[in-house]
C-alpha cells in the first residue's frame, strides 16, 4: 500500500533523530525507544492526516513528549521490558562530556529539559518548540532562558566545585 | 557558554544514540498502532467522536413496518418514509429517549472497508460491521447484503436473538427489533460515549460508558429501555478501575472485569435489587499492568476473558482464561508464553506475538487468534483453547488475505468466521468448518 510505503519511510528515517531527543528528556535508552514506538504506531493509524503536515516529526515528537509525561506507567513498562529481555543493547561508550550533560540533565526539571533538547539538540526555533509543546513563544522563551541557565549551573559544578570557567571543546 | 558549544554538547548527546537506535519493522509499528486504535475506542480522537456523534448518517433498511428495540410501537404497516440524508444528533442528557427511525431503500453492498465486528446466532443467520457498513447473512454467508450504509464507525455487533440486536461504534449506538430490516440510532448515557455494551435480553443490557476518551473515567451503566435510555449503576465496590467489560448473561448472572479482577453477580431474585458483586478472579501479573481486558459470556455461571498487558521485543503479554461454575473454577487455557509464560508455566501458548480476538463457544472451548508481525505483513493464526484440554491446541495456516482480524464468531468448534481488511484496507469475511484448519473467503 503506498500510504504504508510513506509512512514506513517517514518512520525509518526520523525514528533514531527523535529517539535521540526523547532519550535527552527522559534518560533512558529503552524508555525513550519503547515512548517513541509507542508514538509512531499512533502516528500510523492517522498517517492520511499527518501526511498533509508540514512536519509531521512535529507530531510525532509531542505524542512522544506527552507520553513520556506519564511518568509512572512508562516506569512500569520499562521494568516490565527489563524483566523480558533485559537491557537494550550498549550504546557506544560515553565520553566524560556526555556523562557529564546527561547527569546534569537530570538533575533538571523535565520542561526544562524539554526546552532544551527541543532547541539544542533538535534544533528547533523558538516558534518551532512553542508549535511542539503548544505553549507560547513568550513561555518557550523564559523557560528556555532559565533552563540555560540551570543547565550552566549544574555542569559549572559537576565540572568545577572551585567554580572557575568550564570550556567545552 | 556559547550556542554553538551547547548544541555541540548536546548533538555529541544524542548522535550515539540515534546511530545505535535500530526501528523495529514498520509492519510491527503500524500493527501496534491498529491494535492500539481497536483495542481503546475511546481513546481515538474525540474530535471524530463528536463529529461522528453529530452526524451519525443514514440508516438504511428495507421496510418499514417492524418494531425496534425500546420502541414498542412499530411504524404504520405498509407506510413509506422518503429517504433521510442525516439523523438528529445523539443527546447526552439523562434519561435519553430514541431517536425517530430513518430509512431509505436497500443499498447496494458497493465496496467495504475494513471490518471490525461480526456475530453469528446460528450456522446461517450472522452479521458483521465496520466503518459505514452492516452487512447481514441468513445463509451462513454464502450471500452477504448490506443493511447500513452511514458515516458510524462500528466496532461491534450484539445480537441476543435472530432479530434484536445492537451496533456500537464511536459515539453511536444503533439497535434493530427485526434483523436488521430497520436500524435506528438510541441514546448514549449522561456524561460520556459507550464503549462497550452487551444484551441479554432484547430489553435489557450493560455497558461501559467512558468520558474524555480517558480509561480512568470509565463506569457501569445499564438499560431496560432496549438502549433507549441508560442509567448509571453500581459496580463492585473497591473495583480497580478501568472498567473495562461487562456482560450478563440473565438478570442476575452478570460478569465484569476491571482493573486486574474479574467480578460476579450470582445475587438472588430477578431484575431488582442492587447487584451483589464478588470476586472470583484477580490475575497475578506479577507486576506488570494490564493495559486491557475483554470478556463474553458463555453460558450460565461461565465467562472466558482476556488480559492484555504491556508490550515488549516485538510482543504483548495476554492471557484467555476460562471460569466456570460461577467463579468456582478458573483456569488459563492460552497465554503468551514469551510475555506471561512465568506466570503460568505449562499453559499452552497463545497463536502468535500479539493477542487477536477470541470467540466464546462454550463453557469449555474458545477460539482466539493471534499475530505475529513479520517484514511483509503480519503472520496471522489462530487456535481452539479450552482447559481442560478437549485436544491438542491447532495453530492454522497464515490467513494470507487477511492483514488485520478485528472480529472472530464462532457456532460450534468447528464453524466460524473471521473478519479483518486486506493490505489494501477492503474488508475480508472468511469461513472455516474445520475448526480453522482451512479459511476461504466469503467477501474480499
Amino acid at each position: 500500500m503506498a500510504d504504508d510505503g510513506e509512512f514506513d519511510h517517514f518512520y525509518l528515517r526520523t525514528y533514531g533523530r527523535v529517539v535521540a531527543e526523547l532519550y535527552g528528556v527522559v534518560g533512558s535508552v529503552q524508555e525513550a525507544e519503547d515512548t517513541v514506538q509507542e508514538a509512531f504506531a499512533r502516528a500510523s493509524v492517522r498517517w492520511q492526516r499527518l501526511r498533509e503536515y508540514d512536519h509531521p516529526d512535529a507530531w510525532v515528537r509531542r505524542v512522544a513528549l506527552n507520553l513520556a509525561a506519564s511518568s509512572l506507567r512508562r516506569s512500569t513498562r520499562k521494568l516490565a521490558a527489563y524483566r523480558r529481555v533485559g537491557p537494550p543493547p550498549p550504546v557506544p561508550p560515553p565520553t566524560e562530556e556526555r556523562v557529564l550533560l546527561h547527569q546534569a540533565l537530570g538533575r533538571l526539571r523535565r520542561l526544562q529539559r524539554e526546552v532544551l533538547v527541543l532547541h539544542y539538540m533538535a534544533d528547533l526555533s523558538v516558534e518551532e518548540i512553542a508549535a511542539v509543546l503548544k505553549i507560547p513563544s513568550g513561555t518557550v522563551k523564559g523557560r528556555l532562558f532559565r533552563a540555560r541557565a540551570a543547565l550552566e549551573r549544574e555542569l559549572g559544578d559537576a565540572v568545577n566545585p572551585d567554580g572557575t570557567e568550564v570550556r567545552h571543546a | 557558554m556559547r550556542d554553538d558549544e551547547l548544541r555541540q554538547l548536546f548533538q555529541a548527546l544524542g548522535e550515539p544514540v540515534a546511530d545505535a537506535a535500530e526501528p523495529p519493522a514498520p509492519a510491527s509499528i503500524r500493527w501496534r498502532g491498529r491494535r492500539h486504535r481497536r483495542r481503546m475506542v475511546f481513546t481515538t480522537s474525540m474530535a471524530l467522536l463528536a463529529v461522528t456523534a453529530a452526524s451519525v448518517g443514514v440508516v438504511q433498511a428495507r421496510s418499514l413496518n417492524r418494531v425496534a428495540p425500546g420502541n414498542p410501537n412499530p411504524s404504520a404497516s405498509g407506510s413509506t418514509i422518503a429517504p433521510a440524508t442525516t439523523l438528529p444528533s445523539v443527546s447526552t442528557a439523562p434519561q435519553t429517549t430514541t431517536h425517530a427511525a430513518i430509512t431509505t431503500t436497500t443499498l447496494p453492498l458497493g465496496a467495504v472497508g475494513e471490518l471490525h465486528g461480526v456475530q453469528f446466532v446460528s450456522p446461517t443467520q450472522g452479521w458483521a460491521v465496520g466503518k459505514g457498513v452492516i452487512l447481514a447473512t441468513s445463509d451462513g454467508g454464502r450471500h452477504w447484503g448490506r443493511q447500513y450504509g452511514g458515516d458510524a464507525d462500528l466496532q461491534a455487533v450484539d445480537f441476543v436473538s435472530s432479530r434484536n440486536g445492537w451496533a456500537l461504534g464511536t459515539g453511536t449506538l444503533l439497535g434493530t427489533g427485526d434483523g436488521g430490516q430497520h436500524w435506528r440510532s438510541l441514546a448514549e448515557p449522561a456524561g460520556g460515549k459507550l464503549v462497550k455494551v452487551h444484551f441479554h435480553t432484547p430489553q435489557h443490557g450493560y455497558g461501559i460508558a467512558a468520558k474524555d476518551g480517558s480509561p480512568a473515567t470509565t463506569w457501569l451503566v445499564a438499560t431496560d429501555t432496549g438502549g433507549a435510555t441508560w442509567h448509571r449503576v453500581s459496580g463492585p465496590p473497591g473495583a480497580g478501575t478501568p472498567v473495562w467489560d461487562v456482560c450478563f448473561t440473565q438478570d442476575r448472572d452478570g460478569w465484569l472485569v476491571a482493573g486486574d479482577s474479574v467480578w460476579h453477580d450470582a445475587s438472588p431474585g430477578s431484575g431488582s435489587g442492587a447487584a451483589v458483586w464478588s470476586r472470583v478472579y484477580q490475575l497475578n501479573s506479577g507486576g506488570d499492568f494490564v493495559s486491557g481486558a475483554t470478556l463474553q459470556c458463555a453460558g450460565t455461571g461461565a465467562v472466558w476473558v482476556q488480559f492484555v498487558g504491556g508490550g515488549a521485543a516485538g510482543h504483548e503479554a495476554y492471557a484467555l482464561i476460562v471460569i466456570r461454575n460461577g467463579g468456582a473454577f478458573s483456569k488459563p487455557a492460552v497465554v503468551n508464553q514469551f510475555t506471561w509464560g512465568r506466570l503460568f508455566p505449562g499453559v499452552a501458548d497463545g497463536p502468535g506475538s500479539f493477542p487477536g480476538p477470541f470467540s466464546a463457544i462454550s463453557p469449555t472451548a474458545a477460539f482466539v487468534l493471534g499475530s505475529t508481525p513479520a517484514a511483509n505483513g503480519d503472520l496471522l493464526s489462530g487456535m481452539l483453547a479450552s482447559n481442560p484440554p478437549i485436544g491438542p491446541a491447532r495453530k492454522i495456516p497464515s490467513l494470507s488475505l487477511l492483514q488485520s482480524p478485528q472480529g472472530v464468531s464462532f457456532v460450534g468448534t468447528t464453524t466460524g468466521w473471521v473478519v479483518g481488511a486486506d493490505s489494501k484496507g477492503r474488508g475480508v469475511i472468511l469461513i472455516t468448518t474445520d475448526g480453522g484448519r482451512s479459511w476461504r473467503a466469503q467477501l474480499k
